[in-house]
């Protein structure tokens, strides 16, 4: 299977994906986000009617009695009509009550189906206040793990990782009017442990190859490691994603918006590690010396290309070439050159890899 | 000791832990359900400064335990009182009928306040009128010795009154004997509380009214003593003599129920703080058993998706990996329900999740003796390798869920605090079952015929789909 040689187009990717990321903050700014009572203060009201009702029939109910600017939702299974939510800063006990026998005159109320929440202003501000210090500790601690298990030239392109894929779940949450709730808050933590698990992964393979490839461009071997490593993080992330899409289906209210930002982090947080974290770590070590003079190598010497004496340069070098010169940008003369070199190479040698794998069978 | 052996001991070993973990975990139905699952009344009480200038945690302490002698009387099935930090009480009173007022009993100041009241009894119709008849716009200016009481009184259709009271009253509700409360009959088919005194208290109510007797005879004017509860007024009798023997009582326009429940937290003694609810959350319970349904459903198809999915691609290895995450699966229930976890909504999706978590660690374990095999060692080498090589990615990718679930469970509150529980436990379960248990049972089965063949084992690799690692080349 062919190697992509993505690392080659890492100023694309890093430059679309943080216009990505800087739209969806933009978003977050500018739309706002919409912060429930858990964090405002307020109070919201569930409650299923055994006759079918529209929302404008229930909006205009909670007017009539005196709700200032509520939020009325259908909720349950979509478009059944007989389950809502109604939201708003200011409700009293008078209003819910004298709402809760209107209802039930006009739908007739299930009164063991209500669900009435309160939340205070000040202790509303003060879970804003905590989710956001939690986020920020989250954030130091996973810094300093990564610190410490590898270094702080991954640790800082993982954080930004992780800053693409919190940004862009909340980008979609302000731009799509969705309702940010405390399980809003906790999935996003999840979020934060459990896509840095993708970039682990890269690295750690890139840890190893480091040790393996003494040669070759740190690219080339950051290109190679996340061609080892894809596969297995895109099925770790089916496994989550598996039990995420049984909540979005079959769970209820609070449940699916739970599984919903978890469902937009994590593949967030897959694709963010190949096209965020590793080209940023790719940048930051090609400017190390031992590093710049490999690249100077590959880039100079076309005929001596190093990556021959390797097995799996070899094979990666040959198999790209079709998908990279058909590609839309210009390959420079030399690396070309190298390409068709390796791929002479690639044909003799494969045979001879063939042969040996079948009699260690 | 011998590879085998270990493998048979570990594998033994998870057996035995399994066995009786299971019998903490099944029925599941013995699991505590949270009041989001099974519907009743949450509620979150706060002592705030501005209301209590002189709180303390002692005083906290005390007003909880003082509600839990409310609730035992009230016979509430299992409610939970919990201390929240250092000024804050949860509430939890589980699917009960009459959550409200149950909620408006236990959380009741009852500070009771005998006040001799000024002015000969005048009422006045406002706030206002009664201060400026004492001379002063507000409440705060009132002269030292004086204060200012409300008296509801919405029968005969007599609008709202107001006394002038003499401040520092001279009886309380401290000096009442709770062994002496009783609730009687009245008038009228009302009901009232008929209350003793302790020895102090008799002294001091014998005083008051002794004093509002003689003033009484020497001015030719009725007296008052206002009955205060929580600076409302229950009553106001006109005291013509000195009443001695300890014994006084409360009549009003009572029903024998609230008459019982003046009773009972008279007799359990007033809070020595003054709550405010900043959160409230209330449950019907139809709605909690259709919010649990629909978690179990989620959890039940989500869990055998995860079985279907590694069974299908990792074929013997998956179902290895599966019966792993069975084996976690009843080992984590079993263990929540031992220590006491009561489930909630989050807490279920924290357990859902690490599901999908459990089986990462397979999933990189075996992409890694697909690339052994592919490299071209033996399926036991593999095996080995497999293992030891994916150990420490495995291992770095838990610690940092382990890190979120901690400071998660260190900030958050309520069901939030279930999820990051559930989360943390989970992981790190998870990492034990899918490498230890999934190790030692590869180890074992690693002799028997299907255990032997890439194809059933799910490590053959399609032609030319395979990425060749040089470690395995050269080891």
């Amino acid at each position: 299977m062919r190697v992509y040689h993505l690392m080659r187009y890492k100023w694309w990717f890093l430059g679309s994906l943080t216009a990505v990321t800087i739209f969806a903050i933009i978003a977050v700014f500018v739309v706002g986000l919409d912060l429930g009572i858990d964090f405002q203060g307020g109070r919201r009201m569930q409650f299923a009617v055994e006759q079918r009702a529209t929302v404008d029939d229930v909006r205009s109910l909670v007017s009539d009695v005196g709700i200032q600017e509520p939020v009325v939702q259908s909720v349950g299974a979509a478009g059944t009509g007989t389950s809502f939510m109604v939201t708003a800063e200011e409700m009293t006990d008078a209003q819910v009550d004298e709402l809760k026998s209107t209802l039930d005159a006009r739908y007739g109320l299930d009164e063991q189906s209500t669900a009435v929440e309160q939340v205070g202003a000040s202790f509303g501000r003060e879970t804003a206040n905590k989710a956001f210090i939690a986020v920020a500790i989250a954030i130091v601690l996973i810094v300093g793990y990564l610190s410490f298990r590898f270094e702080l030239k991954f640790a800082i392109p993982a954080i930004l990782a992780l800053i693409h894929d919190v940004g862009l779940t909340l980008g979609i949450y302000a731009a799509s009017n969705r309702l940010v709730t405390t399980a809003t808050v906790a999935a996003i933590l999840t979020i934060l442990g459990y896509s840095v698990h993708d970039t682990i992964i890269v690295y750690d393979r890139m840890r190893e190859n480091t040790l393996l490839m003494k040669k070759e461009t740190y690219g080339d071997m950051v290109d190679l490691s996340i061609r080892q490593t894809m596969i297995r993080s895109i099925n770790t992330t089916i496994a989550l994603l598996l039990p995420l899409l049984a909540i979005l289906i079959f769970g209820g209210p609070t449940l699916k918006d739970f599984a919903m930002a978890l469902t937009i982090g994590v593949v967030a947080g897959t694709y963010s590690s190949f096209f965020v974290a590793a080209p940023l770590v790719t940048i930051w070590k090609e400017r190390e010396p031992r590093y710049r003079k490999r690249l100077a190598l590959a880039a100079a010497d076309a005929q001596n290309m190093t990556l021959e004496a390797s097995t799996t340069g070899a094979g990666t070098g040959g198999n790209v070439a079709p998908w990279a010169s058909s590609a839309g940008t210009k390959p420079t003369q030399a690396s070309a050159a190298s390409k068709s070199a390796k791929k002479g190479k690639q044909a003799k040698r494969r045979p001879a890899g063939k042969a040996r794998k079948r009699a260690s069978r | 000791m011998s590879a085998t052996k270990r493998d048979v001991l570990v594998l033994v070993l998870v057996a035995v832990f399994l066995g009786a973990m299971a019998y903490f975990a099944f029925p599941l139905s013995k699991t505590n359900l949270g009041l989001d699952l099974q519907g009743g009344l949450a509620v979150l009480l706060e002592a705030t400064a501005d209301k209590n200038a002189n709180r303390t945690p002692e005083k906290v302490d005390q007003a909880i335990n003082i509600m839990q002698d409310r609730v035992n009387k009230l016979g509430v099935a299992e409610p939970e009182i919990q201390r929240q930090g250092e000024w804050r009480i949860s509430i939890q009173l589980p699917g009960i009928e009459n959550q409200e007022q149950a909620l408006a009993i236990i959380g009741k100041t009852a500070q009771l306040e005998f006040y001799d009241v000024a002015d000969f009894g005048t009422e006045y119709g406002t706030a206002a009128e009664a201060l400026a008849t004492a001379g002063v716009d507000s409440e705060e200016a009132l002269p030292a010795g004086t204060s200012l009481v409300f008296w509801s009184k919405d029968e005969n259709g007599q609008a709202d009154r107001y006394y002038l009271v003499s401040v520092e009253p001279p009886v309380t509700g401290a000096m009442l004997n709770s062994d002496g409360i009783r609730v009687t009959s009245g008038q009228n088919g009302s009901w009232k509380v008929d209350m003793e005194f302790n020895d102090e208290g008799a002294l001091a109510f014998e005083a008051i009214t002794g004093q509002l007797a003689e003033t009484g005879q020497i001015t030719g004017e009725l007296q008052f003593l206002a009955i205060v509860l929580d600076g409302v007024v229950e009553s106001a009798p006109s005291v013509k003599e000195e009443i001695s023997g300890g014994r006084a009582e409360i009549t009003g326009k009572f029903t024998h129920e609230e008459a019982a429940n003046l009773a009972l937290v008279l007799q359990t003694g007033a809070l020595p703080l003054e709550f405010e609810v900043i959160g409230k959350n209330e449950i019907g319970a139809t709605l909690g058993k259709t919010a649990l349904t629909q978690a179990l459903i989620a959890g039940a198809v989500g869990f055998l998706l995860i079985l279907l999915f590694m069974i299908a691609y990792y074929r013997l290895l998956g179902l290895v990996a599966s019966i792993a995450l069975v084996i976690y699966a009843v080992i984590f229930l079993g263990i929540l329900n031992a220590i006491g976890v009561t489930m909630t909504l989050p807490g279920i999706a924290g357990i859902v999740l690490t599901l999908g978590m459990a089986v990462d660690a397979n999933v990189l374990i075996f992409a890694r003796m697909r690339d052994e095999v592919a490299a071209g060692k033996t399926i036991g080498g593999a095996t080995s390798a497999g293992f030891k090589k994916a150990f420490r990615a495995v291992f770095d990718c838990n610690m940092t869920t382990v890190i979120t679930a901690v400071v998660l469970f260190a900030t958050a509150t309520g069901g939030i605090k279930g999820f990051a529980l559930t989360l943390g436990i989970g992981v790190i379960l998870s990492f034990l079952t899918a490498v230890a248990v999934s190790r030692s049972m590869l180890n074992l089965l690693s002799g028997w015929r299907p255990f032997r063949s890439h194809r059933l084992l799910g490590l053959h690799v399609p032609k030319g789909n395979m990425v060749r690692t040089q470690g395995g080349v050269q080891s």
